[in-house]
């Protein structure tokens, strides 16, 4: 079994990952750099199509206190708002810093070029140009991290415990996938940026990579997770006729540009059946809009692919053109002529506003065990601004980087093969599975539609209550799962941790939503529609003795991030 | 239906094997992969990542040519025959359709990396015309996906690794080369140990880029007409000893 060991260790090489390497290996640590796909290709960052909001007051002016008001504005009164703040004050000095290296911000009379977004009251949205900002950034950082020495990058790597010891973090088990082997790391800290969740959903805008693995590796390591009854489900994410190469979530600027039409499959407009007042553009919030689309496809009124139709034909081809003109070209190309047809959309699983609960150094109650990126929960609470989930990654990378290599300076490296045992074992299990049946991607299957129809965008207890025993029957089913045989690139063994992933990441949603016995932002109860006050607060899950636990805590309130 | 026949094997060797997969509307190559492996070849090694053509992990050679698998569609290819599916072959095969592609990430260390003039203003930022930021912006859309690596036939069927970048890092190159702030020179490990003078033009490269960078034309070229004016034109070479040309 290969052994390797470094100052700092980091999971996931999304946005946060990579600028969380960046930071620590600039405090002279020394960081190991693990992705389950290549380094800089996976997660969410890459698939970013939208922009970047930061206060650097380039467009017009602008101060980061009004974009932490807007932020927890949106967040319904639980952002954590220390961590909300870190965000905005720190998010302008990584927007210079990206640039510093290259990143290339579209600009306009020699400065970057600043849009609005819904919720946002500056312009404040930092871009690349159509469609690129996500691969922009990614590919920066990429570019940055491959220049550093002290970082060593390894690709095609799935943590699969995070060992801990006297409740110090002492490093991990992976598989590495290209062996089929595991792969044992002593590390001084761990930075936990794995991303979110969304992949538990059957229909999602989630890369391979968004299976939970951040919050299952948190909770078994002892590490407590807030909020995670809230997922974004996004209204209109692209449904037919089939795109390629385009983000499933693209629709949203043209809705507020050019304000299209929702159409039910009976081309007649449905939102004010709802309460929602359309008049040509969609004024109507997000979780109203998701609601009135389900509903019009529970009544039997959706369009062929079961959700509905987004209708551009009203607007003028050259209003079109002025607005997205490359993207209009590349809709061509896919074969879709917005003035002459409607495309169909329908709610997807998009951003987990919960997550891993840190304190405003990114630490978990694991000594040594820090968190970044989407995998953090409580900086938006119930509910994420646009334009706020890369700036928390490039942000929270950053601080999560910084304090996890000064904490490794003050940590001794403490490595025993005691500490995998209960990890190789399971290995030798798994290896010894039957090789034909059901396997792990069937099961992922099933979990994807028991939490789209149970734990979706609209739950009730009801649901919810029926949920939780059918993901325990799940989780028995783990051992008798078929696994090839295979040692190199064997999927089968990465899915069957994954699967594992996405049990408790399920779990902890469902046993999160079944608590919060009412409605707030993301999180729209059938059975409690009403926001109740005493519901202003966070919800933290842990695993005692292996079973689910909750507990409720007092909002964190302002305080201004430490430095 | 549609019949693929896919490559099966480790560096040690392999052979095609055949599948069939159900063909829906608008359906493109990988998701008759992610078919074929969830009903037939459950040991079917592929990567992917981002299924809308932005990370660049899937790249193979779908009917000899090498593509991304998430961005070809089925009704683009001829429906009457079968579809070949090939792991690329510039790099070494690990197993089926993934290859060990860390040389590129190796080759990518040794090129310079961006240096930046004195930041123009007190809070630390530049002023740039838009137009000198267009010039580049296109290199900019490269994925990594490596396809322009994989046609190459310096790479593909001379093997010379150690001595040429190829086109993905020439691309690179060009990107700081030409980048309106960066004041490094890179023309001189172009010539020497990037095996820029290897590259005959042929436009391979360009022909397979999925998202359209006219990589001979604005990158290689220009590069090349840099180490020329560098190395062999002397009147240029000491006029940029008083004005370097940026």
């Amino acid at each position: 079994m290969t052994h390797l060991s470094t100052d700092v260790l980091v999971v996931g090489a999304g946005g946060a990952g990579m600028y969380a390497a960046i930071a620590a290996a600039r405090e002279g640590s020394s960081v190991l750099l693990l992705d389950k796909n290549l380094i800089g290709r996976g997660g969410a960052t890459i698939m970013a199509q939208m922009t970047v909001a930061a206060a650097i007051g380039h467009e017009e002016p602008d101060d980061w206190v009004l974009h932490l008001e807007d932020t927890l504005e949106a967040g319904r009164g639980i952002c954590n708002e220390p961590l909300s703040a870190m965000v905005c004050q720190r998010g302008p000095e990584r927007i210079l810093e990206m640039d510093r290296w290259g990143t290339r911000w579209a600009r306009e009379d020699g400065h970057i070029k600043q849009v609005g977004a819904p919720g946002h009251r500056r312009k404040r949205c930092c871009y690349v140009d159509f469609l690129s900002t996500g691969p922009a950034v990614a590919g920066t950082l990429r570019r940055q991290v491959s220049g550093m020495a002290n970082v060593r990058r390894l690709s095609n790597i799935a943590v699969i415990e995070i060992c801990v010891a006297a409740g110090h973090v002492r490093g991990a088990v992976a598989l590495d996938l290209s062996t089929g082997s595991l792969l044992t790391i002593a590390a001084r800290t761990v930075i936990l940026a794995a991303g979110g969740l969304t992949k538990i959903f059957r229909r999602n805008s989630a890369s391979a990579n968004m299976g939970g693995e951040a919050y299952w590796l948190a909770l078994e390591a002892g590490a407590e997770l807030v909020d995670m009854e809230f997922v974004q489900f996004f209204p209109i994410a692209h449904l037919a006729p089939r795109l390629v190469g385009m983000d499933p979530i693209m629709w949203d600027p043209f809705r507020y540009k050019l304000g299209g039409k929702l159409l039910n499959g009976n081309f007649q407009e449905f939102i004010h059946r709802y309460g929602g007042q359309d008049e040509g553009r969609y004024t109507a919030a997000r979780d109203l809009a998701s609601y009135a689309i389900l509903k019009e496809v529970e009544a039997g009124r959706g369009s062929p692919h079961g959700g509905v139709y987004l209708d551009f034909r009203h607007v003028p081809d050259d209003s079109l053109r002025e607005a997205f003109g490359p993207v209009i070209d590349r809709l061509l190309k896919n074969g879709i002529d917005l003035t002459r047809v409607p495309i169909e959309v329908a709610p997807t699983a998009h951003y987990h506003m919960g997550g891993i609960a840190v304190n405003d150094r990114m630490e978990t109650r694991v000594a040594g065990l820090f968190a970044a990126g989407e995998a953090v929960g409580g900086a938006n609470g119930a509910n994420r601004l646009s334009g706020n989930a890369i700036t928390e990654a490039l942000v929270f990378g950053e601080r999560a980087g910084f304090f996890a290599a000064k904490a490794a300076m003050d940590t001794d490296v403490d490595w025993s093969p005691a500490y995998v045992q209960r990890a190789r074992a399971e290995f030798s299990e798994l290896r010894q599975h039957k090789e034909k049946g059901l396997g792990p991607a069937a099961l992922q299957n099933s979990i994807q539609d028991l939490m789209w129809e149970n734990a979706g965008p609209f739950r009730s207890g009801k649901n919810l209550e029926r949920a939780l025993p059918a993901l325990h029957g799940f989780h028995d089913q783990l051992q008798d799962l078929a696994i090839a045989h295979g040692d190199i690139f064997n999927l089968d063994l990465q899915d069957w941790y994954e699967l594992k992933a996405m049990l408790r990441s399920s779990e902890a949603v469902v046993m999160g939503a079944l608590n919060r016995a009412e409605s707030r932002g993301a999180h729209q109860r059938l059975d409690f529609p009403q926001t109740i006050a005493e519901f202003e607060r966070n919800q933290l899950l842990s695993l005692e003795d292996g079973t689910m636990t909750s507990r409720w805590t007092s909002v964190v309130r302002s305080g201004m991030p430490s430095t | 239906m549609a019949m693929f026949r896919i490559w099966r094997g480790s560096a040690a060797g392999g052979e095609f094997h055949d599948y069939t997969a159900e063909i829906s509307e608008g359906m493109v190559v990988l998701d008759a992969i992610h078919q074929i492996q969830a009903l037939h070849a459950n040991d079917l090694a592929v990567r992917w990542n981002c299924k809308a053509g932005k990370c660049g992990s899937c790249s193979a050679e779908i009917n000899g040519s090498p593509r991304l698998m998430c961005m070809t569609r089925m009704n683009a290819l001829p429906a009457d025959e079968p579809i070949t599916v090939e792991p690329m072959k510039s790099f070494p095969l690990i197993k089926d359709l993934v290859t060990d592609v860390s040389w590129n990430f190796r080759v990518k260390k040794a090129i310079k990396p961006f240096k930046p003039r004195p930041p123009d203003a007190a809070d630390g930022t530049w002023r740039m015309a838009q137009q000198d930021i267009d010039r580049v912006q296109e290199f900019r859309k490269c994925i990594e996906c490596f396809l322009c690596q994989d046609v190459c036939h310096v790479l593909r069927e001379h093997h010379l690794h150690e001595e040429f970048i190829g086109p993905r890092f020439f691309v690179h190159a060009a990107a700081l080369e030409m980048h309106p702030l960066d004041v490094e020179n890179r023309t001189a490990d172009l010539k020497k140990t990037q095996g820029i003078g290897y590259c005959n033009i042929t436009k391979c490269c360009t022909n397979v880029c999925p998202e359209s960078i006219t990589i001979t034309d604005n990158a290689i070229i220009p590069l090349k007409e840099r180490v020329v004016d560098e190395f062999y034109d002397p009147i240029k070479k000491l006029l940029r000893v008083f004005r370097p040309a940026r």
